[in-house]
Parts: C-alpha cells; structure tokens; sequence
C-alpha cells in the first residue's frame, strides 16, 4: 500500500483518490469544490506542464502548481 | 408579472434556454463566463407572458467571483416564481449540490438535464423519475441546441407557476460557506445519485486535436495557425482587403456616394448645411463610408472568425496554454479570454474583465485593453495598410507586443498584491455549426451598429461645429509640437481627434490620408503605433469608468497618454526619421 502524497507529485497518467484539501483558504476550496475536486473522487492527471489538468469524471480541469500542492492524494494502482 | 430565474454552472446552457423561451439572443459561447450580466425577457408561457431572467453562471449561493454575485444578487433582490437549474447531465454529481442548496432555501425549482446528448454518447444513465422522487422537484430531460425536451420544460414551468407557490424564502444565504458546509452538501449529491447516476462504461477518452491544443508546442503552433490564417489572412486581407476596397472603394466611393452628393448638390444651398452632410466631416461623406465602408467589413469578418474559436472551445485551451506567460505580468490564464475579446471590441473587453478574480488583475486587465490591444476594426485596417511592406508590419507587431509586455511588467511591480492562482474548467471541443455562427456574427454586428450610429452622427456633428467655429484650427495648430517630435504631419492632428471618439474611426482617417498620399510608408507605420497605444475610444473610457471608477480610469488614462507618446518618440529615433 502507498503512501499518500500530493497532486503536484503524481506522474502523468496516474491515478489518485483525493484525501484532503490542505489550505483554510475558503475561496480556493470553494473553487476546487465547485468543479468536483472533492476528498473521495478519483482524478487521473493528464498533464503536468504548462500547467497540471486533471480528470474528474467527465471534467478537465486546468490549475496551477499552486493549488495542485494543496491537494493530498492516494495513487491508486 | 411572474419572474423566472435561469440558474445553473458556467457554460450549461442557460443562454440557449433563454433564447428558446424569449426569443432575444444573448451571445453564447463554448466557454465559462460568456454571460457576465443578466438579460432580461418575456416568455409566453401557458397563455401569459412571464419575465425570464438568463444570469451569469453561479456554483453556489455565496459567491466568489463578481459574475456570480450578480446572480446571487438578482435571486436576492427580485421575488422568483421559479428557478430553472440547468445542468449538464453528464457532470450532474458535482452540480446537484446547487440544486440542494436552492432547495434548502426553498425556491421553487426545476432542475434541467441539459446536453443529454452527450451524456447518452458516453453512455451516462439517468433514472429521471427516481431522482425527481428524490428531490421532490419536476425533473427535465434536454438537448437544448436541438430543441429536444423544450416542450416538457415548458410545461413543468406553466405547472409550478400555476400552483403560485412563492419562494418561502426566510433567512439569506451567508456571503461566505464554511468549506465543511460545502462539503457536507457535495456528499448529500453524492448520497441522492446513488442508483439513480451512473456513468458511462469508458472512461472519458481524449483525442489526438484534443491533446494537440494542450501541449505546449501543440498550442504553439495552433496559435500561431489562428493568427495567421484567422486574423492576417481572413480579417486583414480579406475584410480590410478585398471587402473594404469593393465596399468602400467601389460601392460607395465611386457609385453611390457621388451619385448622392451629386443629387444633394442641389439641394443644399446653404453652405454650412452642405458641409454638415456631405463636407470634409460630413455625415455621409465621412459618418456613414467609414461606419459602412470601412469599419462594418472588418468588423464583421472578425466577429465571425471569433465566433468560431469561442464556439469549438479554443479559447479556454489558450488560457491554459498562456497562464505561465501571463504569470510574468501578474495575470493569470484565465485573462485571454477579455484580452482576445478585446481584439474585437475594448468596451466589451473591459466589462468582461469581471471573470477575473481579483480588483488587481482586473485592474492590470483593463490597463493593457486600453494601452496595447488594438479592437477588430483598428487591427484589420493596420494589417491591411501595413501589408504591402511586410517589413512594417514586422516593426508594428515587434513594436506593440513589446509594449504589451514593458507595461505590463511595470504595472505588476508597481500594484501591490498577487495573482489568483489559476484554476479554470477545459470545455470539451465541439464543433461549431454554422448556423450558430451565423447567429452570433449577426447579433454582435447589430450590437455593435447600436453602439456606433449615434457615435458617427455625433462624432461628424461636433468635427463640423469645430470646423464652422475656428476651434479645430486652433486644436491642430495646438497638437503640432507633439506630432512633430512623433515626425507626423498636422493632417494627422483630426485622425487623432477621431480616435479619441473611436478607435476604428481614428484608424479610418488614417486609411484615407494614406490614400490620399499625405504620408509616407514609415509615417503610416508611426502613427499606427501611437493610434494602437494612444488612448481608448469615448465608450471604452465610459465602461472603464463604470467597471473601475473615475480614479483608476483618469489614472491608467494618464499612464497610456505618456506611454503611447513615448513610446512613439523612441520608435521614430530608433527608425532615425525626423521630427517635423
């Protein structure tokens, strides 16, 4: 079993199950929330550069290295 | 009368609906955020006409961009008879919870499975029955571009407002949710879809154009297509080009406009009437050829260009594609989208500038709109004028983005602050029909007529009382030193006046004069650089002023006047032309 770890540290390709958002700030939750990042949902990362996008469902979302540190992760095999 | 509200996420169908019920199209677009005000309409519904409200997209009650606090606010300050979440059913788990939200408030609500299509394609299934159970509330299925499901919509709106039964709304939703409420809403969505939502057998597959627009060489080389084809070739040769030399040259300028002010000669004997209509600054003469002649062509040929690009989903794939850069000037990726727009049209770039997060990058936003991007019909005729001497060109593109770039490292230092990290959905691509196109074109040129009719009949009005009382002597004669160490002739003084009216006007003076022979191809080069930097047009500054306030408009005006003059000044010594 791994070690959870951080969005920022996955590798393209690979799945995570979302632990936790680790910021207290509100409105970067709230935004993550509102596109479905939300702990318990499976994202795969698509890419890593210019910036991290992920897919959650049928959603692509695009964010920063800034956020993808705050998301902790549990790689899924 | 009876109000209908139309809520829901960015970019799910809100303004297609609205269209359907009202018949008034509002600009729809492939990306989140094209809607940034309510629009109001009157529906027949079952017999009586009822209000219908298209907002801007919304996640929630407490809001967190100004987009979504206008909705927040229209469902606070009017009394909704009913409230259509719409939805798109595919991503339903992560938008029901504004369905819950909505419900815990009691608003009477109808909650629309839009772009079932799609859903079906990826093999998405929706118990609509059991989750109508569920909820308690009328359940609709819908394809909304193909009219699918409008009907029962319609019918489930007609019964709700039948029963009468108003939102028994009591308390306010707070301005700000704690995260663990958020989440605590988002596991009831979950908990509701159980059995009811299931997801397609294949997982969401990219495909090969898909991947191409997200890599960083792909969207290079995607972007530099676009420009090249899109903008160079189709709005530069084509819409300056060869429609405005058939319009303006042909049509008007040797048919129609000689044969009026043939006609007209007759008739209008007194002199200063005559100059009024068909003068130097007449309104036919010069209102009506460049509103028609020169501007309407280019504009057109751009809007339908941008109309492709918003609809196919390109422009949030540029904003991932930008971010990095655009973390340079402290903006993030989601200001392509205003500062494409603003290629078109600055005035409705600047209102646009309320999807950004924070009052600094809108600031910094609106900065650079009224400093380096030229609108649609500005840069057309600049592509145009400037195409015979590709070196020109080369010079005005080198010249502009490196301003873009200079003031906009310049502003990030001196504005305190951060950017908001950058975080945005990716639509899927889809392809545009034409028919869609074709609609938006046409309600952005009707829009955009709106705004320029009054604006030539007054523009010529005012050139021509300052052409009858002496003033505009004395304003040339006073603009001179300054054109002078820009090394432009005085003629150019009214091209200057013109711009400050309208961008596209200022530019359409220019085109005259250079087929009038006043200038000279390097001349022609300067002062389409100091138009492009020089000052926004009257409208924009009147949006500035709404969207910012009078402080930072008079200050960024101030800044873009020293630095269009500058930088004008040190083109011209680099070049090693001299001052006049």
């Amino acid at each position: 079993m791994r070690n959870d770890t951080f969005l920022s540290e996955l590798k393209v390709g690979e799945v995570g199950k979302i632990v936790e958002l680790t910021t207290t700030d509100r409105k970067n939750i709230g935004k993550m929330m509102s596109l479905g990042i939300i702990p318990g949902v499976s994202v795969c990362l698509l890419r890593r550069y210019p910036a991290f996008i992920v897919q959650i469902g049928y959603t692509k979302v695009a964010l920063d290295h800034k956020l993808a540190v705050f998301i902790r992760v549990l790689p899924q095999p | 009368m009876k109000n209908v509200a139309l809520i829901g996420n960015p970019n799910v169908g809100k303004s297609v609906l609205f269209y359907h019920l009202t018949g008034n199209y509002v600009v729809v677009s492939n990306y989140p955020g094209t809607t940034v005000e309510v629009s109001q309409g009157a529906a027949q519904l079952g017999g009586r006409t009822v209000t219908v409200y298209d907002t801007p997209g919304m996640y929630r009650l407490s809001p967190i961009t100004e987009e979504e606090a206008v909705a927040r606010r229209l469902l606070l300050e009017r009394q909704m008879d009913c409230i259509v979440h719409v939805t798109d059913a595919k991503n339903l788990p992560r938008m029901l919870p504004l369905t819950l939200e909505l419900l815990q408030y009691s608003y009477p609500v109808i909650l629309v499975l839009n772009m079932m299509d799609e859903a079906e394609k990826l093999g998405v299934q929706i118990a609509q029955t059991e989750l109508a159970r569920r909820l308690g509330i009328p359940v609709i299925k819908t394809s909304l571009t193909q009219g699918q499901g409008l009907q029962a919509l319609k019918r489930a709106v007609i019964e709700i407002l039948k029963q009468g039964q108003l939102s028994k709304r009591t308390t306010t939703p707070p301005r700000e949710e704690s995260p663990k409420l958020l989440l605590q809403r988002h596991q009831a969505a979950a908990q509701l879809l159980q059995g009811v939502y299931l997801q397609g057998p294949a997982a969401a597959k990219s495909s090969w154009l898909e991947m191409l627009t997200l890599h960083p060489w792909g969207g290079l080389l995607l972007m530099i297509v676009v420009l090249y084809a899109g903008l160079y070739l189709f709005v530069g040769r084509f819409g300056a080009g060869t429609l405005v030399n058939l319009i303006e040259g042909t049509l008007l300028g040797q048919i129609v406009l000689p044969a009026l002010t043939h006609w007209l000669d007759n008739y209008l004997q007194w002199a200063p009437l005559r100059d009024l209509v068909i003068g130097e600054f007449g309104l036919l003469t010069m209102g009506f050829r460049y509103a028609f002649g020169i501007i309407l062509p280019i504009v057109s040929t751009f809007f339908f260009v941008f109309a492709i690009l918003e609809d196919s989903g390109y422009l949030p794939r540029l904003a991932y594609w930008a971010d990095r850069w655009l973390g340079k000037i402290g903006l993030n990726g989601r200001a392509v989208i205003p500062l494409t727009l603003g290629l078109g049209c600055g005035t409705m770039a600047v209102l646009v500038t309320r999807t950004l997060e924070s009052a600094r990058e809108r600031v910094l936003a609106t900065f650079l709109l009224a400093l380096a991007i030229p609108c649609s019909a500005q840069l057309g005729l600049i592509l145009a004028l400037l195409s015979a001497q590709p070196y020109y060109l080369l010079v005005w593109v080198v010249v502009i983005c490196a301003m873009f770039i200079f003031s906009g490292l310049l502003v990030h230092k001196i504005l305190p602050g951060q950017r908001a990290p950058f975080f945005m959905e990716l639509p899927p691509l889809r392809l545009p029909t034409l028919n869609a196109i074709l609609q938006k074109t046409l309600a952005r040129m009707r829009w955009y007529f709106m705004e320029v009719i009054p604006v030539f009949i007054a523009v010529s009005v005012f050139l021509w009382l300052l052409q009858q009382t002496g003033v505009l002597t004395t304003l040339v004669a006073l603009m001179q030193p300054y054109l002078g160490m820009l090394g432009l002739p005085s003629a150019l003084s009214t091209v200057f006046l013109y711009g400050f009216f309208r961008r596209d006007y200022g530019t359409a003076g220019l085109y005259d004069l250079y087929h009038a022979g006043l200038l000279n191809g390097a001349q022609l080069l300067l002062a389409s650089i100091v138009l492009t930097l020089f000052l926004p047009c009257l409208a924009q500054l009147a949006m500035m002023i709404r969207e910012r306030g009078v402080f930072v408009s008079a200050l960024i005006s101030f800044l873009v006047a020293v630095l269009a003059f500058i930088g004008g000044v040190v083109v011209r010594i680099v070049l090693g032309l001299p001052t006049l």
